[in-house]
């Protein structure tokens, strides 16, 4: 075989490049497409582009500089208090929220926006299967995003305590860590529900952060308003639990706001996904 | 083997495929053949279960396409050059496929060599490619599972000579290894070089299928008969 740069091609004799079809290719051709290949090609799709590297490294920069800020006011504006580890690790969690559903997003639909579509479900044509390990990707990413951005808040405090002197409490409150993780996961879980239900990047983008600022603005109405939508609000619907002082009502609302949220454009997605026709 | 029967597909009223049945047996080259619109392409979608026929339906390997075990891995399919992330390069567009398959390593540097690209050129972004070579790229796709049926639609699109003579051996070297190939494409004289069974088909029917022998009957060219054949068709689809 030789290889030329002119782009011509082989001889016919080595038509599909068999050297002699090897057992190990054969074999390893496995009899169905495993969720965990699909899982790993998911989980791959979400690192190998430039948008996806660049999102990122943007994500756990924004973390850095959040928890970065905090320790630098911190010091400047309470001197005689000391910096709190946890606050610092609760802070950078949450910035996750910022930049992750964005990542979400592009991961469920830039597949109609950038095509790939059709590549993607010739290879696994059953589907669903590809939305079940785009969210296993998608929840393993978070959840490594999450102590990543808890390591990166904890070298900031490092930080601030070597150079800048600071006083530093380094227990962690590991509910109110977890609590956090959980709402960054929710968040990123609703981004990606609001792209598989569009298919399409920008207008998840759009609506997916439009849509706060709207329930925001309507429930300026009155307070009736308010405290019906309060029910479609995750973030405040989960910050009395984060604080250890929950009850059913607070329990209900998580649940209303992740079913109306999360659960349904995921189902409904999921049905304009079996039926829709790949091009 | 590919078994389409009486597949139909509607949209809104106009039957884009209408009752379209034909079989292609192993170690067959089948030229699809028919003007823009004719339904090639819906076929060739409805063939790998990327579009939902309205009725009747097609068999790969003797099952639905979609019901085949690690389906990519036994049939390899070209649909459109431009269906790929431009923002990944050659290379990782193979590697992710050959994740999915459960293809070793080894085997996307083999058919990167088969299909002419180079090294520099694999690692490029596809966003910066040429039709040619996304073609090439489409092609090493779809041998990347070395499979056993061969469905593509305009594989020569943006080949060079050269290329499109490789193309040919290559379509002729899988029919003689046992392969069932299904190629669509409007290089008449290419098809009638490499085709032992030829598929007309015109506003979404079939308007012949058989040995080029039975297709072409006493006139003996393709083109003749062609366009005889599509005549009317193709003036009720500029029509319509």
């Amino acid at each position: 075989m030789t290889t030329t740069a002119d782009h011509s091609l082989h001889a016919p004799s080595d038509t599909f490049g068999s050297s002699p079809r090897t057992a190990a290719h054969a074999s390893s051709a496995a009899p169905t497409v495993a969720l965990g290949r699909l899982v790993a090609v998911e989980a791959r799709k979400l690192v190998d582009t430039r948008a996806g590297r660049w999102l990122l490294i943007a994500t756990f920069a924004l973390a850095t500089l959040t928890t970065a800020l905090l320790a630098y006011g911190s010091a400047e504006f309470a001197p005689g208090k000391p910096l709190l580890a946890s606050e610092l690790a609760n802070t950078a969690i949450g910035s996750l929220t910022v930049l992750l559903p964005v990542l979400a997003i592009m991961l469920a639909a830039s597949e109609w926006t950038q095509q790939g579509a059709l590549v993607t479900f010739t290879l696994e044509p059953r589907r669903l299967r590809v939305l079940a390990a785009k969210v296993c990707a998608l929840v393993a990413a978070a959840l490594v995003s999450c102590v990543v951005a808890a390591g990166l808040s904890l070298a900031v405090a490092g930080v601030a305590s070597g150079i800048g002197h600071q006083r530093v409490d380094w227990r962690l409150d590991a509910a109110v860590l977890a609590w956090s993780a959980a709402a960054t996961l929710l968040a990123t879980l609703q981004g990606f529900a609001f792209g598989a239900l569009l298919m399409n990047t920008p207008a998840a983008i759009v609506v997916y952060f439009v849509t706060p600022m709207l329930l925001q603005a309507v429930s300026a109405i009155g307070s009736k308003v308010a405290d019906a939508l309060s029910w479609l609000n995750t973030s405040s619907a989960m910050a009395p639990i984060a604080q250890g002082a929950w009850n059913d009502v607070h329990w209900g609302k998580v649940a209303v706001s992740i079913g109306v949220w999360v659960v349904l454009p995921l189902i409904a997605g999921s049905v304009r996904l079996v039926r829709r026709e790949v091009k | 083997m590919i078994t389409v029967t009486h597949l139909t597909k509607r949209y809104g009223d106009t039957n884009a495929v209408n009752d379209v049945s034909f079989t292609v047996k192993p170690g067959t080259v089948a030229g699809f053949l028919g003007p823009n619109g004719a339904g090639k392409s819906t076929t060739l979608r409805a063939i790998l279960g990327l579009t939902p026929p309205t009725s009747g339906g097609a068999t790969v390997l003797g099952v639905p396409y979609a019901q085949l075990p690690n389906p990519a891995s036994r049939v390899g399919s070209l649909l459109d050059a431009d269906a790929l992330h431009p923002g990944r390069s050659g290379r990782e567009n193979l590697a992710l496929a050959a994740l999915a398959q459960g293809v070793g390593r080894t085997r996307i540097a083999e058919v990167l060599d088969l299909v002419g690209l180079t090294d520099k050129e694999a690692r490029k972004r596809v966003g910066t490619y040429s039709l040619g070579m996304k073609q090439r790229l489409g092609i090493a796709m779809a041998l990347l599972g070395d499979p056993s049926v061969l469905i593509l639609d305009e594989p020569a699109n943006g080949l060079d000579p050269a290329g499109i003579v490789w193309m040919r051996d290559l379509l002729r070297n899988a029919a003689s290894r046992g392969c069932t190939v299904l190629l669509s494409s409007h290089l008449l004289h290419e098809v009638e070089q490499v085709a032992d069974q030829l598929i007309i088909i015109g506003a979404g029917r079939i308007l012949a299928d058989g040995s080029p022998a039975d297709v072409l009957g006493s006139t003996g060219r393709l083109e003749d008969t062609y366009l005889r054949l599509t005549a009317t068709t193709s003036r009720e689809g500029l029509a319509s």
